[in-house]
């Protein structure tokens, strides 16, 4: 199995459209400074930060596949490696590394050691139970929704709580057998 | 004896938002009070003082006795104020400078509210450590003479001797004269970042 695929997502990158980093951090910082507002509740802030993770990633995948040239994967695993590899790099210009896998090949940790979204982000004692992060589990699943893989993402580690790095574990729960949306008769 | 600095941080609404008791720990029960009283009097005059000059650093805009009042003004009106009782004010610039610095990642940080509390264990941290190394700068040896007037001091002066090589091959006797330990912290003291931890 010769990957086509391209194995970092610099090139693309290189060629990519980019906007300020602080600009990014902030305005994604804004979002959810709001979302605490609005929601009040830390745990429906983490829910909401996941849907509208999972609305972008359902767009996004969309882009990564036009622009990133990248072929069918063969299996999961090449799957989170171009994840983590090319899609992080193209979208927020860190690579992650992939570890832990299990023994069957459907779960995966994907480690992000510099995360361009916590930059000038602490958590204050009210806010222990916020996942700061929790739009970026929602693209992956959303994405992989959408390559018909439904998956799980949870964080095990975030380095806003005193963990060092950020730990996103995916989990492959069953992939969609491609369906012919037409009935013949229609 | 007075080897006082107090920090507080006010926001542009007069509500402090930061303090801290940096330095040697004062000795008196109501200094904590009496601080924040000299500082809460001087808000004035900073109100006053801050639109005649473009600078950030106002200087000593006020004292009460010995205590001295410094006083830096963001852009944004808040004023960082740090009441001590000697004179160095290059140190306490560059201290007031690096403490904004912080004060603006803190402002950065989207969960952080400005104008209200700053409770973050990091900023604090930070704040006390620069507090100490620029301790050195706020203490004058005035202060540090008034040291000695404890015993603990001893222990430190010893400790302060110990570790200068030239002293070292001495037989230091039990009872040095308290003046000569006075004499050898001054000098070694201004070297010495162990001595305020």
């Amino acid at each position: 199995m010769a990957p086509v695929a391209p194995r970092s997502g610099d090139a693309i990158f290189a060629n990519i459209e980019r906007v300020n980093a602080e600009l990014f951090t902030l305005t994604y910082g804004a979002i959810v400074r709001q979302l605490l507002t609005d929601l009040e509740e830390v745990e429906e802030v983490n829910k909401q930060l996941d849907q509208m993770g999972y609305n972008i990633g359902i767009r996004l995948i969309d882009e990564f596949l036009a622009k990133s040239n990248v072929s069918r994967c063969v299996d999961f695993r090449e799957t989170a490696d171009v994840i983590a590899k090319v899609g992080f790099k193209m979208f927020l210009g860190v690579t992650a590394s992939v570890t832990n896998w299990d023994a069957e090949g459907t779960c995966c940790s994907i480690v992000l050691e510099d995360n361009p979204l916590v930059d000038f982000v602490e958590l204050p004692d009210n806010y222990q139970g916020l996942y700061y992060c929790n739009i970026l589990s929602g693209v992956i699943r959303g994405a992989l929704d959408m390559v018909s893989m439904k998956a799980e993402v949870t964080w095990l580690r975030d380095a806003l709580r005193g963990d060092d790095v950020f730990e996103l574990q995916v989990k492959l729960l069953k992939q969609v057998p491609e369906e012919y949306p037409y009935k013949d008769d229609e | 004896m007075a080897t006082t600095a107090c920090f507080i941080i006010v926001s542009r609404n007069d509500i402090p938002i930061y303090e801290a008791e940096v330095g040697v720990a004062a000795k008196r029960e109501d200094a904590a009070q009496l601080h924040q009283f000299i500082l809460h009097a001087a808000l004035d005059v900073v109100q006053d003082l801050a639109w005649t000059t473009s600078a950030m650093y106002l200087k000593s805009v006020d004292r009460f006795n010995e205590l001295v009042v410094s006083v830096y003004v963001t852009a944004g009106h808040t004023r960082l104020m740090l009441l001590h009782d000697s004179r160095n004010d290059d140190g306490i610039k560059s201290f007031f400078q690096e403490v904004h610095e912080l004060y603006i990642k803190t402002l950065l940080n989207p969960l952080y509210l400005p104008g209200s509390r700053i409770t973050s264990s990091h900023f604090d941290t930070k704040v006390r450590a620069l507090a100490r190394n620029f301790g050195k700068l706020f203490l004058l040896p005035r202060d540090l003479t008034a040291m000695v007037d404890f015993p603990l001091s001893i222990v430190l002066c010893t400790r302060v001797i110990s570790r200068r090589p030239c002293l070292e091959s001495y037989m230091l006797p039990k009872v040095v004269p308290l003046l000569v330990l006075q004499f050898v912290m001054l000098t070694d003291l201004v070297l010495d970042d162990q001595l305020f931890d």
